[in-house]
């Protein structure tokens, strides 16, 4: 701290005149030492500060408290006593008399008082122990009410009248940085936060700190989350995860229990843009759902846009999620991991050339398959013994991020970012025969793999450009190997193997410019390739009696489809008022179909009151791509997606929203509350008795399109204080959906339409050592079809006319006949969840033990609903039961650093 | 601290209750009647008329189904009705539930109640079922017997490998200018017809019987495989070249008004110490009504009632007041000479 101090202090000397004999910083370190008492304080608060306080009162045996008040006498300051015992010192609650009022970001003051010129101050904002940059932190200049906030790259572009300005830097989880600059020419400042432990206390002065204060911006409906906020939350089987951490945010529900889903105001998972350092993600599952491809670890910060997002995204109708990797530690080796019941993870990083340059690796993997291997080699060895089949079972998932950072020069930095995730489930199968052996091997696997690399150029202190060359691959595999009578005389041998991707290759360039006071200007464009596998079934088969060989493919219905985006944004401040113009255009083409696109974004606020501000924003969108899924939408891999092809083109849509947002006046407590409406054209589905499509079918023939409707409001109250991490988000929607050729065209609810839904989370440090969080979520229940009756009718599987025209039993069957789709309601969802974490040392390292326990309360929340018969005496009863997947599930997971 | 541990215990078994009973709101279930039948072109009417069955209720098990049952209503009438016209009554016939001699050699097989009239239905005609009983409110069903194409069947070239006969067939018809025509292709063998005598002794499920059977051959029909390269053919079994296919739905999309033929190759197979295969009797090509088509691609696509994941769905239905579907069909038949 102290050198931190004199730094901060060498730092600000020359910038800031004081003619104080007293400097306060070092009265303060004086009585800290003469008094044994431990202050804590924002250095940046008190440089080039001065005390006038006399000596006699600063030596002399009065209360510690009385003499902190006589040394912070005319500071602005104050100090407050912490549960453990130590001073903080905070900025008054009163406003310091030359301070003027109601800072807001770029809100411009009186016209008179605008100057004619301006200089830009820029750089970038970095963690001052690790170098990484901070996306998203606030650079703001309080007393001339203008701020800014660090871009993606962690770079900032602030135009600053001439003068003197005094500069805060903030960012969640840091300590804030104040200082004043000499902005008499454009001035370059590199901003480096302390991090404020999570064994110390944490000292909050948020009450400039834009991300905490909603209606500074006028986009709408964004959420951030930091990796810490994260890990953070109680988890299933103690996989803390990011996308399960926003599926507590408004507006945003998970699908079927415990799955990793995103329904984002009434959309499917598909209309969300996941991206994992700019490069799209298509299926973020691991394990059918239940683990998002995210790993917490590795992640910086997760920003949610759900509504007219802004310009530069593109290519979904509904939202963008933008998960952003660390870069790495550019100052020391280190590391950590943790060792849960379901998977470890571990996490290298360092630097490769200090200050300079630095990677970082992270992993997890699953290993209930190693831990059953010697179970399974036991129960295999018995079977052995008896004849009997021998089975060996594979189940995994592993992931792995990679990511290099190189600062080439102060203008200049490249990153590479790599992610490779695969699940496997499978068994191999030996069967003895008296001639030989039966042999089969089944597999089911998918996995990601994603890879950029990115090029960014300070071009002026108001320009910033970046260039961007993305590739991902995803892959779904599904296969069976057969060798029957291995060994003997009628050896057969047939081969299944089930594939479908997508592969896109992406290059794209875009460019900040900070225009001026309170304008903003970006505009890019890119280009990209996409190419489509929905399904190819290769078949080999040999030997089999009275069967040709077979060696074919099946259903290569590969689809190559290109697009090129360019893309302009302005956010311009106008007195009260700020307005964001966007206008993302699209060309898709696909054969010899062209689907242009003009997608504008517009989103406004006005400021009624200094934390008060009234928002709207409209939205138009294109999505080029299609998800086809089964009707439980659990993220199964074998959800397919599809490109817009000639015959079935792109989705498209519009949404509008309405909104406030306001904070308090301490930047504790933030809210937004916003209404919308969307509609989305061009939906694609099954149709209905088709639900999976395999390479005989061509997808086009098994869907139907229709639209959807969504209509709701949130609420959204995110408090921080010392101790308190809390965040309430409550939403009223109806979304629903329509399909000429599904119901008889009768619009019907979304199988996630949820009337109500609540999520409350906390998270409060009860001391240094030990944390507790809890989140509970609440909803109305998940819309269902259910039977409406029973009868007999004929069999017409059976694949002949045998029983249509005569009835047979032979040829009959129960149906049934359902009520309108998704007409009734399961039990409203519940759950519990808690965790406590306790942190401990172990040499200079921090520790942690975490246990979770999800769904505290045991309820039994269905997973699916399904008809139990129970046999009487020449009758069956038959009563409607659901599946409950997770009961109380206590876990226990140890975290390390080294 | 007993007391506390059995009631942990408990608590823990009770958290291991996956399946709880949903006390929710269901559909209300309301009595109804079920009408369920295919007529065919040029043949009597024989449909099955049941009561449906609550889904959340107990239900009696059906001996010939065993399956739940809501059974004929008692005081079900039914009639047969041609463009609004009354063509009489149907009456209630009961029957050996399974067409299988073995099952019905076991003493006091289960019998199905059908309802038959000796109406024969004409290609092109609009026919109405319509059925009542006490407590049930009427149901009926209209539906249009298609029109039979013409179908020709050309024999090609014979091949012998080993037990396995191939015989080259071509199929050819005319489809009709409209579009939306369904169809179903099958080769059909000269079938079996057998007389059983079963000797033995069953003592209540435990049967030591064997069949006596006397095998001649008859021009009743019966579905042949047959392998095909034609991809409408391939599309609509949902197969490859090389396997084997037995009845086929398809529709005229790809040939609409068009005079089309499928190659298909017919297999037979004989293995030594077997009796002579059953002879090819010809083709079949089934025009099939919209809804009939519907029902039998539904169950084919669906996995069927017992996949949770699915989206469920009802199989279509033409009845109004009650439940189940009247389809219709028309066979045209080419048959060789044998």
């Amino acid at each position: 701290m102290t050198r931190r101090l004199l730094a901060v202090l060498m730092l600000a000397a020359p910038l800031a005149a004081t003619a104080q004999p007293v400097p306060l910083a070092d009265a303060l370190q004086a009585l800290a030492e003469r008094r044994a008492v431990r202050l804590v304080y924002d250095a940046a608060l008190v440089a080039g500060r001065t005390t006038a306080c006399p000596t006699s009162v600063r030596a002399s045996r009065q209360p510690v408290t009385a003499v902190l008040a006589c040394v912070l006498e005319g500071s602005g300051l104050e100090a407050r006593r912490l549960p453990s015992g130590s001073l903080a010192l905070y900025r008054s609650a009163r406003p310091a008399p030359a301070r003027t009022p109601g800072p807001s970001r770029d809100a411009t003051p009186p016209e008179a008082a605008q100057p004619a010129t301006v200089h830009t101050l820029s750089g970038f904002v970095t963690d001052e122990s690790t170098g990484e940059t901070l996306i998203g932190a606030t650079v703001y200049a309080p007393d001339l009410g203008r701020g800014t906030t660090t871009n993606a790259y962690g770079f900032y572009s602030l135009p600053l009248p001439p003068g003197a300005a005094r500069v805060t830097t903030s960012y969640v989880g840091y300590t804030p940085h104040t200082e004043t600059v000499a902005m008499d020419a454009d001035r370059r400042r590199d901003l480096a936060l302390a991090a404020t432990a999570g064994l110390a206390e944490v000292v909050v002065e948020a009450e400039d700190a834009l991300d905490a204060r909603p209606e500074t911006t006028p986009q709408m409906g964004q959420t951030a989350l930091t990796g810490a906020d994260v890990r953070a939350l109680p988890a299933l089987l103690g996989e803390t995860d990011v996308l399960k951490a926003i599926q507590l945010l408004p507006g945003v529900r998970g699908g079927a229990e415990g799955t990793a889903g995103l329904y984002v105001r009434g959309g499917s998972p598909d209309q969300t843009l996941l991206l994992l350092d700019g490069t799209p993600v298509y299926n973020a599952n691991h394990l059918f759902g239940f683990v998002s491809t995210f790993n917490g670890d590795a992640v910086q910060r997760v920003e949610l846009t759900k509504g007219a997002y802004p310009a530069r995204f593109g290519g979904r109708l509904g939202s963008v999620l933008d998960v952003r990797l660390r870069d790495g530690n550019l100052e020391e080796t280190g590391g950590q991991g943790q060792v849960g019941l379901l998977s470890s993870r571990l996490l290298v990083e360092g630097p490769i050339v200090p200050g300079r340059a630095s990677f970082l690796l992270s992993g997890r993997r699953t290993y209930a398959d190693v831990v059953a291997r010697p179970i399974v080699a036991i129960a295999n060895r018995n079977a052995e013994a008896q004849g009997d089949a021998t089975v060996d079972p594979h189940a995994y998932f592993y992931d792995l991020n990679a990511k290099l950072n190189w600062q080439i020069s102060d203008r200049d930095r490249a990153y590479v970012s790599f992610y490779r995730g695969t699940d496997q489930f499978g068994a191999q199968i030996l069967e003895p025969r008296p001639d030989g052996e039966d042999r089969a091997e089944v597999g089911l696997g998918w996995g990601n793999v994603t890879g950029s690399a990115r090029y960014t150029r300070v071009l002026s202190p108001t320009t910033f450009g970046a260039l961007t060359l993305a590739a991902s691959d995803y892959v779904f595999d599904v296969g069976v190997d057969i060798e029957d009578g291995v060994g003997s005389e009628y050896e057969t041998s047939a081969r299944a193997r089930y594939r479908s991707g997508i592969r896109d290759l992406t290059l794209r360039g875009d460019l900040d410019w900070a225009a001026g006071h309170g304008h903003t200007v970006r505009v890019g464009a890119g280009l990209g390739v996409h190419r489509f596998t929905p399904g190819a079934l290769s078949l080999v088969g040999n030997g089999a009696p009275n069967t040709a060989p077979v060696d074919t493919t099946l259903g290569v219905q590969r689809t190559t489809g290109a697009d090129l985006t360019v893309y302009g944004e302005d956010e311009w401040a106008l007195g009260r008022a700020t307005l964001a113009l966007g206008l993302h255009g699209a060309v898709y083409a696909v054969g010899g179909t062209v689907y242009p696109s003009l997608e504008p974004r517009v989103s406004a606020s006005v400021r009624l009151r200094d934390r008060l501000a009234l928002k709207a924003s409209v939205a138009t969108t294109q999505q080029p791509v299609h998800l086809l899924t089964t009707g439980a939408g659990i993220g199964l891999p074998a959800d397919l997606w599809v490109p817009a092809t000639e015959r079935i083109g792109p989705e498209r849509g519009w949404q509008a929203a309405l909104g406030a947002a306001g904070s308090s006046p301490t930047g504790r407590t933030s809210w937004t509350a916003e209404t919308y409406w969307r509609e989305m054209r061009g939906l694609v589905a099954y149709r209905e008795g088709a639900e999976f499509t395999s390479p005989f079918d061509d997808w086009q023939d098994l869907v139907v399109r229709g639209q959807g409707r969504s209509v709701g409001a949130e609420v959204f109250v995110r408090h921080r204080t010392d101790r308190l991490t809390a965040w309430l988000g409550y939403t009223l929607a109806k979304t629903d959906r329509q399909f000429d050729a599904i119901d008889d065209g009768a619009r019907f609810p979304f199988r996630y339409d949820r009337r109500h839904d609540l999520s409350v989370s906390a998270l409060y440090r009860l001391s240094r050592a030990f944390d507790v969080s809890a989140v509970v979520t609440y909803g109305t229940g998940e819309a269902v079809t259910l039977p409406q009756a029973l009868h007999q009718g004929i069999n017409y599987g059976w694949g002949d006319l045998k029983g249509w025209v005569r009835p047979d039993a032979n040829d009959r069957e129960v149906q049934t006949s359902y009520a309108p789709r998704n007409s009734f309601r399961l039990p409203a969802y519940a759950r519990l969840d808690l965790s406590a974490t306790w942190f401990f040392r172990r040499g200079p390292r921090p520790h942690a033990l975490s246990l979770h326990v999800y769904n505290a309360t045991n309820r039994k929340n269905p997973f699916l609903t399904q008809i139990e018969n129970e046999y009487g005496d020449g009758t069956v009863q038959r009563r409607l039961t659901g599946l409950t997947l997770f009961p109380l599930l206590p876990t226990l997971s140890y975290q390390f650093s080294f | 601290m007993r007391h506390y541990l059995a009631a942990a215990l408990a608590a823990l078994v009770a958290g291991c209750d996956f399946t709880p009973v949903l006390d929710i709101a269901t559909p209300a279930f309301e009595p109804a009647l079920v009408l369920s039948g295919v007529l065919a072109a040029d043949s009597t009417v024989e449909v099955s008329i049941t009561a449906a069955i609550d889904p959340y209720g107990t239900n009696p098990i059906d001996r010939g189904t065993d399956d739940v049952s809501g059974g004929v209503p008692d005081g079900l009438t039914a009639e047969i009705l041609r463009d609004g016209v009354s063509l009489g009554a149907l009456r209630r016939v009961s029957r050996p539930c399974s067409s299988d001699p073995y099952s019905n050699a076991r003493p006091d097989p289960p019998l199905c109640e059908t309802m038959v009239s000796d109406v024969v239905t004409e290609a092109g005609g609009h026919y109405t079922v319509r059925a009542q009983a006490p407590g049930f409110p009427q149901a009926q069903a209209t539906v249009a017997v298609p029109e039979r194409v013409a179908v020709s069947l050309t024999r090609g070239a014979s091949q012998t490998t080993g037990p396995r006969t191939d015989t080259d067939l071509t199929v050819a018809f005319q489809d009709p200018p409209a579009p939306g025509q369904r169809y179903a292709l099958m080769v059909v063998s000269g079938a079996f017809s057998f007389e059983s005598r079963v000797v033995g002794l069953c003592l209540n499920d435990d049967c030591t019987q064997r069949r006596d059977t006397t095998f001649t051959y008859t021009y009743d029909r019966r579905p042949l495989g047959y392998t095909t390269t034609d991809p409408i053919l391939l599309a609509g079994a949902r197969t490859i070249p090389s396997t084997g296919i037995n009845f086929v739905t398809f529709p005229d999309d790809s040939f609409n008004g068009q005079h089309h033929a499928f190659q298909v190759r017919a297999r037979q197979f004989q293995y030594p110490g077997q009796r002579d295969p059953a002879p090819i009797a010809g083709a079949w090509v089934v025009s099939i009504d919209d809804r009939t088509f519907g029902a039998y691609q539904i169950d084919w696509f669906s996995l069927g009632d017992e996949n949770p994941l699915q989206e469920p769905v009802s199989l279509p239905s033409n009845v109004e007041g009650g439940y189940g579907l009247l389809g219709a069909v028309a066979i045209a038949e080419a048959l060789l000479d044998f």
